[in-house]
């Protein structure tokens, strides 16, 4: 069951009525029945997954509470890691893996080994695995008392709005809110609106922009023998935006719909079209994957607190796990690591930049450098996309080649750009949904607030008029329906 | 409780949005590609239909409820939608059963002959035109299969697709969707064609078990709701195995004592000419509606007691179809009418007329012609425009530059008049767009402001 699915239209407000119209006590032992119905919608027979990964990490939890020698803690941590990264590696990675041993064994003349199993991968895998082991680190670091109540654990694991794509929550954020929900206000009234406006404006970004945009990037993609480079860089602008609204209008919808049941998700986006570098931009895109990386890898291996040459060998290892955890294929590797490239080799070029804009008087305070620094980092985020986009490495290659070497700027004159899926109506739809974006956005970046944090600030009149032309906006404009191949959220399957 | 007030609001005022969303995306009665006459039903008062046609284009291009009305006070109406298959019938005519209590009912035995739409737009017209109900429902359920039915109970995952192709009478009401009786003429010829002239084979086919079901199905319930059943074969050019089917019909119809008419084979008794009675080999246009829908008169009269209405008021829309097809029938006359001024003079014995003359360019050898629509040589030597409007002549603008006056037809409908030195193409624009066709000597344009269409736009040269 998608976010913009019927049925989760039906689901949801049976969910959250229920959620309120029952006694506080219970209400958590509703969220269980209603996540696990809401994950096993998509495939019954992997909740077992979860379930064991939950009863895994639960019981993991407990040990260390009562574990009180150091090799003992480390070695409950062990297996809560070694099981869960287990099944993770089984499910995500075992055919990547097999794959790759195959070709080594042919360029030694070795038979193939067949794989023995065909798995589909399950939704959401890797986010409620990463999310249950931060909960086993959480409890060895002390960082959190382990939980006893089983069903606030499970729910914990399962919570529905934030299952299958995240964000990926921290045990103190939102383990702590489910212990005190027979705390909580009856009724949050202002939490109700902001999460529903944010629900309304994800929906809108997914349905009327990343579904939209797709047909695009889609059609440009399987014609890459046929491109020039205005074709390519459109599509690959393209496809920048589509992961983007794609995966954080999942994000706004699932933080949405935390807040209509009154909890409280971590942030996930943060305007990452506005960094001013690589290391900006990934404190503002996935914010939750990137921090969980920043915690449990990246200071665990030293972070920056060390020599040059092994905060650069930590940065790779981190991005590249990174494109790892992002697909069990050598292009989203390389997408990582292009991530850890452009991290470093900025360290590196930091004085150099600095000596040359004192040698030119260059005004570093002037919006015309902010703007740079954004265009620049940009520029180098839609150059990585491509690697993400592409299915292969020679795709990926070919592309780049295309939008670099086949300058032919008389597309922009000759109409030919409307041939690819979207006409001149469709065109003007989504450039009027990307100035609505980039005003959503603008309001973030300048004044902190997202959509729903700015509409509950506003007069009744306004809101309604915004929500109801997003609604009736997501109706009309939306891509799904009879002649639309409904796409999944890119994110499920990571 | 303040909250609660407001959240009701919310929903009420996004019900609203919403539902006016719905109205505007949706298939309508609007003449063109989802032809259906399912709005006419609506608008249609209670228990006023005395006689029905049910049936697919064939029937609303055969079948012209304004001549049984003009000629007896017959109350009919065109039941109809483009490719209504045996299920659509059925479920069309309980909706119409619901507010009408029809004597008698004939159907177009076409449905016969195909079992599933060959265009993906019949199943929109036929599936999602219907107010919601239980039958709208069970019209999904008898043609899609279990499992693929959501998209077509919710509507909105196909209709609103239609966002690209609005047009104006997706914002407004279309007139002919209120009072129109089902009816929509073609006023072309066909081309030559083949004629097959299968409907002569004798050969009974078999009815298949679905076929068999519908006519059950009719039968069954014009006992139930006490009409009288009749079956009709609009005039199509019919094939040697489908006349099979049809004649299988005839054999349940006689069976049953339903009365059976396959007007492929009366083409004597009709008066239909092939070629100069049918717009296409499959649909008669309106001069081939006029002998069927006059076949059926007769029948009507002789065989069924049904009463005159004519005059009452309460089938005031009867009227009001009736002035539409005279309108319709007049511009078709005017349009065909070879003499540019015979064509002036028909048009302004049309009521709701507007004609314009405009005289641009070189155009002295035009002047003595005038004289015979009463507009002066001494009037016309300087050139000008002329508008015929309410009954009168008036010359509303002079050759000379600057001059113009609008004319407004409706809300929605504009005619400009006016002089453009070195551009004669902008005299006359009506909703912009030129309707001059000649740059030295007479421009005529006729509109209808009943139909609002154009009847005809012609240039005498000089």
């Amino acid at each position: 069951m998608s976010f913009n699915s019927f049925q989760f239209l039906v689901f949801f407000p049976i969910v959250v009525i229920l959620y309120y119209a029952i006694p506080k006590k219970i209400r958590p032992i509703w969220l269980v029945i209603a996540s696990y119905y809401f994950y096993m919608s998509w495939n019954a027979k992997y909740a077992v997954l979860i379930l064991t990964s939950t009863i895994i990490t639960y019981l993991s939890g407990i040990l260390l509470g009562k574990a009180e020698k150091v090799s003992s803690r480390k070695w409950i941590v062990a297996g809560s890691f070694i099981t869960n990264l287990g099944i993770l590696v089984m499910f995500k990675y075992f055919a990547f893996f097999l794959s790759n041993l195959n070709k080594v064994l042919g360029i030694l003349h070795v038979s193939a080994i067949d794989n023995p199993f065909s798995f589909v991968l399950p939704v959401g895998i890797s986010f409620y695995t990463f999310q249950a082991l931060s909960y086993t680190v959480d409890v060895y670091r002390h960082e959190i008392e382990p939980e006893k109540n089983f069903i606030n654990y499970a729910l914990f694991v399962s919570f529905f709005p934030q299952l299958v794509a995240g964000p990926i929550e921290r045990s103190g954020n939102l383990l702590t809110q489910i212990q005190s929900v027979s705390k909580k206000k009856l009724f949050d009234y202002d939490k109700f609106v902001k999460g529903f406006s944010l629900m309304c404006w994800g929906m809108f970004v997914k349905m009327v922009i990343a579904d939209r945009v797709a047909i695009f990037v889609d059609t440009v993609f399987n014609s890459i023998y046929n491109i020039g480079s205005v074709e390519a860089l459109f599509g690959a602008l393209g496809f920048t935006l589509q992961i983007y609204c794609d995966f954080s209008g999942y994000s706004l919808i699932a933080i949405g719909a935390a807040n209509v049941m009154g909890f409280d998700l971590m942030e996930n986006f943060n305007t990452p079209y506005f960094a001013e570098s690589i290391q900006d931009f990934w404190r503002r895109w996935h914010i939750s994957l990137s921090t969980w990386f920043r915690d449990y890898l990246y200071i665990p291996l030293g972070g920056s607190r060390c020599s040059k040459l092994r905060k650069y060998f930590n940065i790779m290892v981190t991005f590249l796990v990174s494109g790892l955890w992002h697909g069990a294929a050598w292009t989203f590797v390389i997408w990582g690591g292009l991530h850890g490239i452009y991290q470093i080799v900025g360290d590196l070029l930091r004085p150099v930049k600095k000596k040359v804009n004192e040698l030119l008087k260059v005004n570093t305070e002037a919006f015309s450098f902010k703007f740079g620094r954004i265009i620049t980092t940009f520029f180098l985020t839609v150059v990585a996309w491509i690697f993400f986009k592409a299915g292969s490495i020679g795709v990926a290659f070919r592309y780049l080649r295309a939008l670099f070497t086949k300058w032919n700027p008389w597309v922009f004159f000759d109409s030919s750009l409307y041939e690819y899926g979207l006409d001149r109506p469709e065109a003007m739809i989504l450039l009027w949904s990307i100035l609505a974006l980039f005003v959503v956005d603008v309001i973030r970046y300048k004044k902190g607030l997202n959509i729903g944090e700015f509409l509950v600030k506003q007069n009744l009149w306004f809101r309604w008029i915004v929500l109801i032309v997003l609604i009736v906006c997501c109706l009309v404009f939306g891509e799904y329906g009879i002649d639309f191949d409904s796409s999944q959220f890119i994110y499920f399957q990571f | 409780m303040k909250n609660a007030i407001r959240g009701a609001g919310f929903v009420l005022a996004l019900v609203l949005a919403i539902s006016y969303a719905y109205h505007v995306v949706s298939w309508k009665d609007t003449t063109g590609d989802y032809l259906s006459s399912v709005e006419q039903l609506y608008s249609t008062p209670k228990d006023l239909v005395d006689v029905v046609f049910m049936g697919s284009s064939h029937t609303y291009c055969a079948i012209n409820p304004s001549i049984l009305w003009e000629d007896q006070g017959i109350a009919a109406f065109d039941m109809s939608t483009s490719g209504q298959d045996r299920n659509a019938t059925y479920h069309y005519l309980k909706e119409l059963l619901k507010t009408q209590s029809p004597q008698v009912v004939f159907i177009d035995m076409y449905g016969l002959l195909f079992d599933r739409h060959a265009i993906e737009g019949n199943v929109y017209r036929n599936l999602l035109s219907m107010r919601y109900s239980k039958n709208a429902i069970d019209i999904v359920n008898g043609y899609i299969e279990e499992g693929e039915r959501l998209d077509y109970y919710l509507r909105w995952p196909i209709v609103h697709t239609r966002y690209k192709e609005l047009k104006m009478y997706d914002f407004i009401k279309y007139p002919v969707s209120v009072y129109g009786r089902g009816e929509a003429l073609a006023w072309t010829k066909t081309d030559m064609f083949e004629y097959e002239g299968a409907a002569f084979i004798d050969e009974v086919g078999e009815l298949d078990e679905e076929n068999a079901k519908w006519l059950s199905d009719l039968k069954a319930l014009s006992e139930e709701e006490n009409f009288t059943l009749v079956f009709f074969v609009a005039p199509f050019d019919v094939k040697e195995e489908e006349q099979l089917v049809l004649n299988a019909a005839k054999a349940y119809a006689d069976e049953n004592g339903i009365a059976f008419y396959d007007l492929n084979r009366l083409d004597k008794e009709i008066g239909l000419d092939r070629y100069a009675d049918m717009t296409d080999p499959h649909h008669t246009n309106a001069f081939g509606a006029e002998k069927v829908t006059k076949y059926f008169e007769d029948i009507l009269v002789s065989e069924f007691d049904l009463k005159d209405h004519s005059g009452d008021a309460k089938y005031s829309y009867w009227d009001k179809d009736l002035k539409y097809n005279k309108h319709l029938s007049a511009a078709d006359v005017i349009k065909n009418t070879t003499d540019v001024y015979d064509c002036i003079e028909l048009a302004t014995e049309l009521d709701d007329t507007i004609v314009v003359l405009s005289l641009d360019g070189e155009f002295e050898n035009i002047i003595p012609n005038l004289a015979r629509l009463g507009i002066s040589e001494e009037e016309a030597v300087t050139g000008g425009k002329w508008v015929y409007q309410n009954g009168a002549w008036a010359k509303m603008v002079e050759n000379l530059p600057g001059q113009i006056k609008a004319i407004e037809i409706d809300r929605y409908h504009t005619l400009i008049i006016q002089y453009v030195e070195g551009n004669t193409q902008a005299n006359i624009l009506l909703d912009k767009e030129s309707a001059v066709t000649t740059s030295n000597g007479l421009n005529i344009v006729v509109y209808d402001g009943f139909t609002n269409e154009l009847v005809t736009k012609r240039g005498v040269d000089n």
